[in-house]
């Protein structure tokens, strides 16, 4: 019915059609926020060997510690002087500004747990106090706050 | 020829449509590829995945380098093992909105437990909330020392339930409760017992028998039997099937405590047959730190896979390395 050169023509709209229909429909998926990261060469080893999920935590809270001094931690750790879920990964900056990194964080479920939801949540576009609001609502089945 | 053109066009463009959705129907039909490596490496990629109410979710599971496992929390769902190689597949359908937290049983290296991730359901329908652990409830501390008596314990023969029920009509009926089991030690229990008039007869054996019978009343033989399903594939790992603290990867977190002399830090793994630590520690604080994990130590947390009914069931199991019960 159509001449070959039609039928390539009809076969390439097509193809252009539906390739930008199904691209328009998963782009949704990886239109995510870009968060601040420390370079895990800036880490210590310990971190630079610990599980991908610990280390993105630790390069996530070390280098925000304005937002994650505002999310609190429920792993219990208000008992050892942590005021938030910073502390978990950062116990003190020196005069220069350099971290001296907390360890207590390598061997913490929940504290990484917080840390992951609040990055998941800010990829979403979530604003910090809904994050913060999510995480009060999660994990405060599991004890205190440590934000006084 | 004009005709033909515009023939050519309206074709084109009743076709589109139909055409487009065929294609995104295919497209969001395959199944969703999980790839599965050491937590070291990366864990499970990815880690977060959307789903809705009702609508089935097919999951390819593919492993990169070792042999894992996918695990789906609070649901019955059995763990699924794959191997380099050779994917496995599955189809999950949620009837609530709500997240679910899938992870690994399979313990691929020291941090296995860190490989989690989350099925976030959106859609119709309620969601649970859930109230704080009976811990918090009780008013009691997960992480300072545990309340203990003076005694110093070391049984020369192990505390049998089955003897120590001959004496249950002389115990206390306010010490027969549940509410009773949930928020005192056994060690509590002993010393409680010890001064009751009614069993001044009895020696610290038969006492200790007598406070193995009130644990295992306050449990059933379907939930021990579940607990220790859960202590075998989740926590023998670490603890060790004798609950000696001797799992595979004991050593390697021994190192790592030794090296870290951190109070707060990671720490060895606990021994449950170690009679004085076990025997002062109260239900609903073993069940607390089974929920909420160590704080700092390794110790992962399970409340957002466990059921509350596994957890009784688990911590019902852990009082079984001191005491007997009838098989």
């Amino acid at each position: 019915m159509f001449s070959k050169t039609r039928k390539i023509l009809f076969l390439i709209i097509i193809a252009a059609l539906t390739a930008n229909a199904v691209s328009a429909c998963s782009t949704s998926q990886t239109d995510e926020v870009h968060l601040y990261m420390m370079p895990l060469d800036q880490m210590p080893m310990v971190v630079q060997s610990a599980p991908v999920a610990v280390q993105e935590a630790y390069q996530f809270a070390s280098i925000n510690p304005d937002l994650m001094q505002n999310i609190p931690c429920y792993c219990g750790c208000g008992e050892i002087g942590h005021t938030s879920n910073y502390d978990c990964y950062v116990s003190s900056i020196d005069d220069k500004g350099i971290n001296a990194f907390d360890n207590h964080a390598l061997g913490c479920s929940i504290c990484v747990d917080i840390s992951q939801d609040v990055m998941r949540m800010l990829r979403e576009g979530k604003s910090p106090p809904e994050a913060r609001a999510y995480i009060d609502s999660t994990y405060s089945r599991y004890g205190t706050s440590n934000i006084p | 020829m004009k005709m033909k053109t515009r023939r050519f066009f309206i074709w084109t463009l009743a076709c589109f449509p139909l055409i487009a959705i065929l294609a995104v129907v295919s497209f969001f039909r395959q199944p969703l590829t999980i790839h599965a490596r050491v937590a070291e490496d990366g864990g499970f990629m990815p880690d977060i995945i959307k789903a809705r109410v009702g609508e089935p979710l097919s999951l390819r599971l593919i492993s990169d380098d070792v042999e894992h496992s996918f695990a789906l929390g609070q649901t019955d769902l059995q763990p699924v093992a794959f191997q380099p190689g050779e994917p496995a597949e599955i189809e999950l359908i949620f009837d609530k909105p709500g997240t679910h937290t899938f992870y690994t049983t399979t313990p691929s290296s020291l941090n296995f437990w860190r490989m989690r991730g989350v099925i976030e359901v959106s859609g119709e329908g309620e969601t649970q909330s859930a109230e704080p652990l009976l811990y918090i409830r009780l008013g009691l501390e997960l992480d300072g020392e545990h309340e203990s008596g003076e005694q110093h314990v070391e049984f020369a023969r192990q505390p049998s339930a089955a003897r120590g029920a001959a004496f249950a009509n002389q115990i206390p009926a306010a010490i027969l409760t549940s509410d009773y089991y949930v928020s005192h030690s056994p060690m509590e229990a002993f010393e409680e017992l010890r001064g009751e008039p009614a069993l001044q007869s009895l020696n610290d054996e038969r006492i200790w028998d007598v406070v193995a019978y009130l644990w295992r009343k306050n449990t059933s033989p379907t939930a021990l039997v579940e607990g220790q399903r859960l202590y075998q594939v989740n926590c023998a790992a670490c603890h060790g099937e004798s609950g000696a603290g001797d799992g595979q990867f004991a050593d390697e977190m021994k190192a790592i405590a030794e090296q870290n002399n951190a109070e707060h830090g990671i720490q060895a793994p606990t021994d449950f047959t170690d009679a004085e630590h076990l025997l002062e520690a109260k239900p609903a604080v073993l069940q607390g730190l089974i929920l909420r994990g160590g704080m700092g130590t390794g110790m992962p947390m399970w409340g957002s896979i466990f059921t509350e009914q596994q957890t009784w069931g688990l911590t019902a199991y852990l009082y079984s390395f001191q005491f007997e019960y009838p098989k």
